[in-house]
């Protein structure tokens, strides 16, 4: 009688661990999926935002945005925005960024890359936690400074200061004269978080060293090229060279169609202009025309060379264009 | 009570509370159930929502782009004009961008964008067409658009037609 | 007296339950279920708008010596002095450029519109469509004359 009493309790009990742990286990499950599906849909958010940051930077020039976005890691590689396991991929993207924004803020700013026509929109993306060191007494120096939105975290030093840890995530150095000595209050920090250009050039060409941090010192990542100071500016967004590269290389291949058009554009201005009998506007538009195919010519590939015979097409074709508005002929852009 | 009887009547007793017992949970589960099913309903109806919007809002995005494409936008001296387009950039930017579709893919996804002018001639332009079958959303904008001739310096009238067609 | 007492709690009861039932009816439509926000018509209608009016100003007549709407309305304010190659004066000539260019878009697009172009509102020179009913969208475009300003409007419809 007892131990039938005895087995009744323990049966009881038993039935209760297993309907517990049957209701238990239901819930957690449902939780755990909804957290999957909720963390999926903050990160869908966050790259909708992106998304909508890309094409208004295709449709406005000369703006600067701050955007507000879930507190997220955004990694950005060459044509490529991700979050988390979602990621978006593009083809011909121009997107100048660190290759991680970290925060609840993104600082968008747009510029339009022109030679001297307005090929593309050139779009720069960074987050307010990233640092930005920029030394140099040149004038160049002084518009970049000007050039780049007040709400980044960036100094201005005409000589070199004693740099301090702010516990940024990254910093990036701007450097327009010679490389400084590695900052000691940074050692401690990982060496793909510190990094730095050093620029030599002017405000149309140069060269651009990429530099990060070694233990103690800087090591040397590569030397690229910039056109004007839209690529410039580039630059010190890009953190890496070739993420750098990559989107230059995406801003010729639209270069080399957009100028294909204006060619194609200057040729049928000059038959306009010959039956016009407006002869002194198809001078200009001949020396255009030629100026416009060694730009064609020179867009198909990113390189030292190529940026020299662009730079030099650009200045000619922008005093063809001069005369013609002088003439009041047809503008050639 | 014959002890065997009295057995008999506890064990029946007990067997009727397991039963009742899962029978509670059994409607316990159930409830959950459809409980459940009217969340992932309701979840599945924003989803679509979401869908249609993100559609929309998208096809607003490719009309906007190409208003701004450098390819067909006029310009004075590099300044742009708003709502304009330049004919005789229109002629050579159809057969280039019909060349690089897969390029402009990423720009103008699947959609077909024409120009029309219905003031002062009549003329076509099919400046990019990539379409699909199987969509589930299709939206169909008009713009009045300047037409601007650079040989005569006059302005027509015409309308950008953007078809943008989604999954 | 006990049995009383228990229908009056049921009734209680009842009546909990359909005020439950009531507020997850209004939370479902109005919270859950939303309608889509149509960010296209209001990007669409906007564009229209304002697109429609400075385009058909800016736009050249070549049957008028290839003069720009807005120089034809200028002429239609003041001294009406000139004769398009149809014999048409000026303001007939814009009424009937803008009746075909809206014929050819508006009622195409079967769209609601109305166009006026006046100094004084209550005597407009010219007028095309009809007045809208309840909503619109409006787009005023001011043009400099030597006396005052003439107004062109726009109103879409819906």
């Amino acid at each position: 009688m007892m131990n039938k009493k005895g087995f009744e309790i323990q049966f009881n009990w038993i039935f209760v661990l297993v309907a517990g742990t049957a209701i238990i286990l239901f819930f957690t499950v449902v939780v755990i999926k909804q957290k999957n599906v909720s963390e999926t849909s903050t990160k869908a958010t966050i790259l909708k935002s992106m998304e909508a940051v890309i094409t208004g930077a295709s449709v406005s020039t000369d703006t600067t945005n701050i955007i507000d976005i879930p507190n997220s890691d955004i990694e950005v590689d060459c044509g490529r925005v991700s979050i988390g396991g979602v990621s978006k991929q593009y083809q011909s993207l121009v997107l100048f960024a660190p290759s991680l924004i970290k925060g609840n803020k993104l600082i968008t700013q747009t510029l339009a890359f022109s030679t001297p026509y307005r090929a593309t929109n050139l779009l720069y993306i960074t987050s307010p936690q990233m640092r930005y060191i920029i030394i140099g007494d040149s004038k160049l120096a002084k518009e970049i400074n000007k050039s780049m939105p007040s709400e980044l975290k960036k100094e201005f030093y005409q000589s070199m200061p004693e740099i301090k840890n702010m516990n940024n995530y990254k910093i990036r150095f701007v450097l327009f004269e010679n490389l400084i000595d590695f900052p000691k209050a940074l050692e401690k920090m990982p060496d793909s978080d510190v990094t730095a250009i050093k620029i030599n050039g002017d405000s149309e060409k140069g060269i651009i060293e990429f530099w990060q941090k070694e233990s103690n010192s800087w090591l040397s990542k590569g030397t690229s090229f910039y056109i004007g100071k839209q690529s410039l500016i580039g630059a010190i967004y890009a953190d890496t060279l070739d993420v750098y590269e990559c989107n230059m290389r995406n801003v010729f291949s639209r270069l080399n169609l957009v100028t294909k058009i204006y060619a194609e554009r200057t040729k049928k201005l000059t038959q306009g202009a010959t039956s016009g009998r407006q002869f002194q506007c198809n001078q200009f538009y001949s020396n255009a025309l030629s100026q416009l195919n060694s730009i064609f010519a020179a867009s198909s590939n990113f390189n030292k060379g190529n940026i020299d015979v662009i730079a030099d097409s650009a200045k000619s074709l922008s005093s063809e264009n001069k005369n013609a508005q002088i003439y009041s002929c047809t503008l050639i852009y | 009570m014959h002890p065997d009887l009295l057995i008999h009547t506890k064990m029946k007793k007990a067997q009727i509370q397991i039963g009742e017992t899962i029978a509670v949970l059994f409607v316990f589960f159930i409830l959950i159930i459809i409980g459940f099913m009217f969340y992932v309903k309701i979840i599945k109806s924003n989803i679509e929502l979401e869908t249609e919007e993100l559609s929309q809002l998208r096809s607003v995005g490719i009309s906007q782009k190409i208003m701004f494409l450098p390819e067909v936008q006029c310009s004075e001296d590099n300044i742009i004009i708003d709502n304009c387009i330049d004919i005789l950039k229109l002629d050579s930017a159809q057969s280039i961008m019909k060349k690089n579709e897969i390029y402009y893919y990423d720009l103008l996804e699947f959609s077909d964008v024409s120009i029309s002018q219905i003031y002062p001639n009549e003329a076509k332009w099919n400046l990019y067409s990539r379409k699909i079958e199987d969509f589930n959303s299709k939206f169909v904008t008009n713009v009045p658009i300047s037409l601007y001739d650079p040989a005569t310096r006059k302005h027509g009238f015409g309308v950008l037609t953007i078809e943008t067609l989604f999954k | 007296m006990k049995t009383r007492k228990s229908q009056t709690e049921i009734l209680g009861l009842a009546i909990v339950v359909v005020l439950i039932l009531v507020a997850t009816i209004f939370v479902v439509r109005f919270l859950v279920l939303k309608a889509p926000t149509e960010y296209r018509k209001g990007f669409v209608s906007s564009e229209i708008a304002s697109n429609m009016l400075n385009t058909l100003l800016k736009t050249a007549a070549k049957e008028c010596s290839q003069l720009t709407v807005t120089e034809l309305l200028q002429d239609c304010a003041q001294a009406r002095s000139i004769i398009c190659d149809d014999g048409k004066d000026s303001c007939k000539f814009v009424e009937s450029t803008a009746n075909y260019i809206f014929d050819q878009t508006f009622d195409k697009w079967n769209m609601q519109y109305e166009f006026l172009a006046y100094t004084d509102i209550r005597s407009p020179l010219i007028k095309v469509g009809k007045p809208c009913k309840a909503d619109k969208r409006s787009k005023l475009f001011p043009i400099p004359i030597s006396v005052a300003t003439m107004y062109t409007k726009l109103d879409i419809c819906g």
